[in-house]
């Protein structure tokens, strides 16, 4: 059984045509999952489905094998955490202390679990300061975590980040990867997020999905999907400098072995030089 | 332009560590006695302790005071002239009859309502100018939950409140891309620019209404905005302070009585 799945999901905003088209999707248990696709292409229409936001016009979604009903949808949206691209439509509470502590108040927890819950979220994190800030005051990237931390303090056990680099600076977008590759091994959370910067998905992602035009074009592991270039180039993505490079020296005759991620490539080329020496 | 709101002025002054009862009993106080006092210098008496606490204890910065007190004064100064020309009485100082059944005239009596309201105008000011620039919205949050007023209002006030400063910052943001772009140049410029902002700002904001029913969704929403922060202790010499203000301007209100200013 899957966490999330679906089945042929084809969905249309009234009155225009299919924003999403025969997707079947589907998220295993402590994954880390990319959605890349370029700008429109359906990533954060198909991640509304995800908790019942959007229902689909055909097809179906099935979240732990069940399909979204207006009795478990509750249930639903604990089980998944999403986490939107605009911050500042996801920190509506007054205060950051108070916007993290939402969802866990709707959950019907007592105080002291909320207090704690909230707590452990910051520190997660790592916004402690900040939690008896105003939300209009804040950093786009402290913005981007504080909605973050209100999604997690939910303890859900699907994180759907869309789009989780967007406005950060490098420092912040090395923290996030951080902050997502932990979860994998602290709380075997699955995380999936969207993206179109592919430089940063080797680094976390164990498998991939690239979507164009409300389709999915192509799926499989880091290795499979980086070497169709011709296709990524079609629909207006790019491959990671790494593969990029090697891709064109092993072209030149030169014998570097495929890396995807940083550390490989080091490998790869110190194996490479050592050959020559 | 917007760049200092009331809020942001509430959040960082010297006030804000006070119990929240205690400085919303000072506000509520002095306008209740503004409002009781027949005579004109209570008001006067309230509006320049409390502008001192302003300024003084809550270290607000006197020039974004003044400004803020412009503003309705400029009404006052209105009203009170318009008070003080059409409200009879006696001992008559000057006097237009410009129509048969219509007089201009300014007499001790309407001088004394002139001055009287005016002053008026000031205590309350303050008074309201107090509450807003010691205490956070937030603060106010707690309070109103420990007052036990309905979920639902203090809910509205939240998502108003966090509202307010989305819409600002789109306006800002919109008001910002006209200058660059030369929107102000000209007056119909000026006025086809002001035309578009404001539609473009309604636009806005009812797609971050929905977004933010979207998200409120996603995070469980059943009805129920969590109030945590504790109110601050409530400390013996701001206790103190109030109680001596307090009395003191009924003190004042009581011995002045009906004494006019001529």
């Amino acid at each position: 059984m899957h966490l999330i799945e679906t089945r042929d999901l084809c969905y249309s905003y009234s009155g225009s045509s299919r924003a999403l088209d025969g997707i079947n999707f589907i998220a295993p248990r402590n994954a880390r999952i990319a959605v890349l696709g370029s700008n429109g292409a359906g990533k954060s229409t198909l991640f509304k489905h995800f908790n019942g936001i959007f229902k689909p016009t055909s097809g179906s979604i099935l979240i732990r094998g069940e399909p979204i009903t207006k009795q478990n949808v509750r249930e639903v949206r604990k089980f998944v955490g999403i986490v939107f691209q605009n911050a500042d439509d996801q920190i509506f509470a007054p205060t950051v202390e108070l916007d993290v502590a939402f969802g866990p108040t709707n959950l019907g927890l007592d105080e002291e679990t909320i207090h704690h819950r909230v707590r452990e979220a910051l520190h997660i994190m790592g916004i402690e300061d900040l939690a008896g800030r105003v939300p209009h005051h804040l950093s786009g990237g402290e913005k981007k975590r504080v909605a973050i931390a209100g999604a997690i303090a939910m303890e859900p056990e699907v994180l759907v980040l869309d789009e989780p680099t967007a406005g950060l600076d490098p420092k912040g977008i090395h923290d996030l990867l951080g902050f997502i590759s932990d979860l994998k091994k602290s709380s075997g959370m699955t995380v999936i997020f969207s993206t179109h910067d592919v430089s940063l998905v080797p680094e976390i992602a164990d498998y991939i999905y690239v979507m164009s035009k409300g389709r999915i074009v192509a799926q499989g592991t880091v290795a499979e999907v980086f070497s169709q270039t011709e296709l990524l180039k079609s629909v207006r993505l790019d491959v990671p400098h790494y593969p990029k490079l090697i891709k064109s020296l092993q072209e030149k005759g030169i014998p570097v072995s495929m890396a995807f991620t940083f550390e490989e490539a080091e490998k790869a080329f110190l194996e490479a030089f050592k050959g020559r020496s | 332009m917007f760049e200092e709101l009331l809020e942001d002025i509430a959040q960082k002054n010297g006030l804000r560590e006070v119990n929240t009862n205690l400085k919303l009993a000072t506000g509520l106080g002095a306008i209740l006695l503004c409002l009781l006092s027949s005579s004109y210098f209570p008001p006067l008496f309230i509006a320049l302790v409390l502008t001192g606490a302003i300024l003084f204890l809550a270290r607000v910065d006197p020039k974004t005071y003044a400004e803020l007190f412009i503003v309705p004064l400029w009404f006052a100064v209105m009203s009170v002239a318009g008070i003080i020309l059409i409200s009879g009485g006696q001992d008559i100082f000057w006097k237009w009859d410009i129509l048969p059944s219509f007089s201009l005239s300014i007499t001790r009596d309407s001088i004394n309502q002139g001055i009287f309201v005016f002053c008026r105008v000031l205590g309350g000011m303050s008074a309201l100018c107090f509450i807003s620039l010691t205490t956070p919205m937030t603060n106010i949050f707690t309070v109103l939950r420990q007052w036990r007023i309905p979920e639902i209002i203090i809910e509205l006030m939240m998502i108003i409140y966090r509202t307010i400063f989305i819409l600002m910052d789109q306006v800002v943001q919109i008001y910002t891309a006209q200058v660059m772009r030369l929107g102000y140049s000209t007056v119909k410029e000026s006025i086809h620019s002001c035309a578009t902002l404001c539609g473009a700002a309604f636009i806005a904001s009812w797609d971050a209404g929905e977004d933010l029913v979207q998200a409120m969704d996603a995070r469980c929403y059943t009805g129920k905005f969590a109030v945590l922060g504790e109110n601050r202790p409530v400390e013996r010499g701001p206790l103190l302070a109030l109680f001596a203000f307090l009395s003191l301007s009924a003190a004042v209100v009581i011995f002045s009585g009906n004494s006019t200013i001529i």
